[in-house]
């Protein structure tokens, strides 16, 4: 049976390769390891990504990479590559940070219909900067970042009406 | 207080992009006033054009900062100046009938002598600055013809018109006295006074329902605290609207 040590030296070797999954059997103990090497985007370089999923149920205590969901049943090697290929692009939206809509009213991208948005996907915005106006009841409201970094997605369309809490940007915080 | 600084300049694009500009890069006092003697492009609702020739109108912004204010109370903020803006009105011209056009217009009997324009900034949970401008029509003797029906404090008062700066001070009294409501959250106090001096209150009054397109008639009953109006229909029925679900005909 291998020590916890053993076990972190061999993720960390696998890591370096290009080996997607690996399995070793020793009387009673078994580890099998999988990484995204074999999903499409292979060239990730996203340490959520990289780390490879381990399935060790001897040893539980070992911290584990990913969240439980996959992780604690030892799946068989065909299932494992569309498991992995539905939890990137989830895991992808975890990272980024939603702006919410702080009243209900109507939203707006600019100061007027003849000027500019505030912000546009790949903009940067800090703490601070306007993102948008929500307009309700001829009060007119212009909201502000309590994040910085890059915005990744724009949810509503310009003189849309909006909801108390619902998303407007997500912001990438690393971007 | 409401209008112990006052920046006064000979003429701006308008009031509420300074404010709004100075109140994002300074931290401004409480009340802080820009005044302006001429506005090149006065701005109304969302872009809308607000004309006037220098020294002719009162155009000013007044910086706020409603620290007890939520987000979702807002529209005491809206009454307040209407209030405000009203009674100042009044107190040039104690023998005429002035009202608040809902949701914030000022006029004088059915004529408009009055428009506001509020703009928040919003970090968070709260307001960080409350910006609202206003424009009164002080000393015009004539109007653009594509202004539909406008008034002045001149057309009422001639040789006896006040001064901008006096029509100032007397608003900012006025803001400071009801300030004390938004400070001490007697909101309810505000939307009675508001609804009070509302145009047409309890009066029948046609509109137009947005959503069916068709012109309907009811007995405007008020306007509560969220700033939609009440309307009671011919059947005896109870209708709440949002200002885009409804257009007054006056």
């Amino acid at each position: 049976m291998m020590n916890f040590k053993e076990i972190q030296e061999l993720i960390k070797q696998i890591n370096r390769t290009n080996i997607a999954e690996f399995k070793i059997k020793q009387q009673d103990f078994e580890i099998s390891i999988r990484t995204d090497k074999l999903t499409k985007n292979n060239k990730t370089t996203e340490v959520v990504h990289a780390a490879p999923q381990l399935i060790a149920p001897s040893m539980p205590q070992f911290p584990q990479a990913t969240p439980p969901p996959a992780a604690p049943t030892p799946a068989p090697a065909a299932e494992s590559k569309p498991t992995v290929k539905e939890e990137a692009p989830a895991k992808d939206d975890s990272n980024y940070i939603e702006i919410k809509s702080p009243m209900v009213g109507t939203f707006y991208r600019s100061s007027s219909p003849d000027k500019p948005a505030f912000v546009k996907v790949g903009d940067k915005v800090d703490v601070g900067s306007v993102v948008c106006i929500v307009e309700a009841m001829k009060l007119f409201n212009e909201i502000e970042s309590e994040v910085s970094g890059t915005i990744v997605k724009v949810l509503v369309e310009d003189a849309q009406p909006i909801e108390y809490d619902q998303v407007i940007y997500l912001v990438d915080p690393k971007g | 207080m409401i209008g112990n600084y006052v920046h006064r300049f000979r003429s701006l694009n308008s009031t509420n992009t300074l404010a709004l500009n100075y109140a994002s890069k300074n931290e401004p006092f409480n009340g802080t006033v820009i005044l302006a003697d001429y506005q090149r492009h006065g701005r109304g609702q969302y872009g809308r054009k607000w004309s006037n020739t220098a020294l002719e109108s009162l155009l000013m912004s007044v910086i706020l900062k409603p620290q007890t204010l939520l987000i979702k109370e807002q529209y005491i903020l809206s009454m307040f100046s209407a209030i405000t803006v009203a009674e100042t009105i009044s107190y040039f011209l104690p023998q005429e009938d002035v009202f608040i056009k809902w949701p914030n217009d000022i006029y004088v009997g059915r004529k408009k002598i009055s428009g506001i324009l509020i703009e928040n900034i919003i970090a968070g949970k709260s307001f960080k600055n409350s910006i609202i401008g206003i424009g009164v029509n002080v000393s015009q003797q004539s109007f653009p013809d594509h202004l539909p029906n406008p008034v002045s404090l001149y057309s009422f008062l001639e040789d006896l018109t006040p001064s901008v700066e006096t029509v100032l001070d007397i608003l900012c009294d006025k803001m400071n006295y009801y300030y004390q409501y938004i400070n001490g959250q007697h909101y309810s106090e505000l939307t009675a006074l508001y609804q009070s001096k509302l145009l047409d209150f309890g009066c029948n009054i046609s509109y137009l329902n947005m959503s069916s397109n068709e012109q309907e008639q009811g007995i405007l009953e008020g306007v509560l605290m969220d700033g939609s109006i009440v309307l009671r229909s011919e059947n005896n029925q109870k209708k709440t609207f949002q200002l885009r679900e409804i257009k007054l005909i006056v």
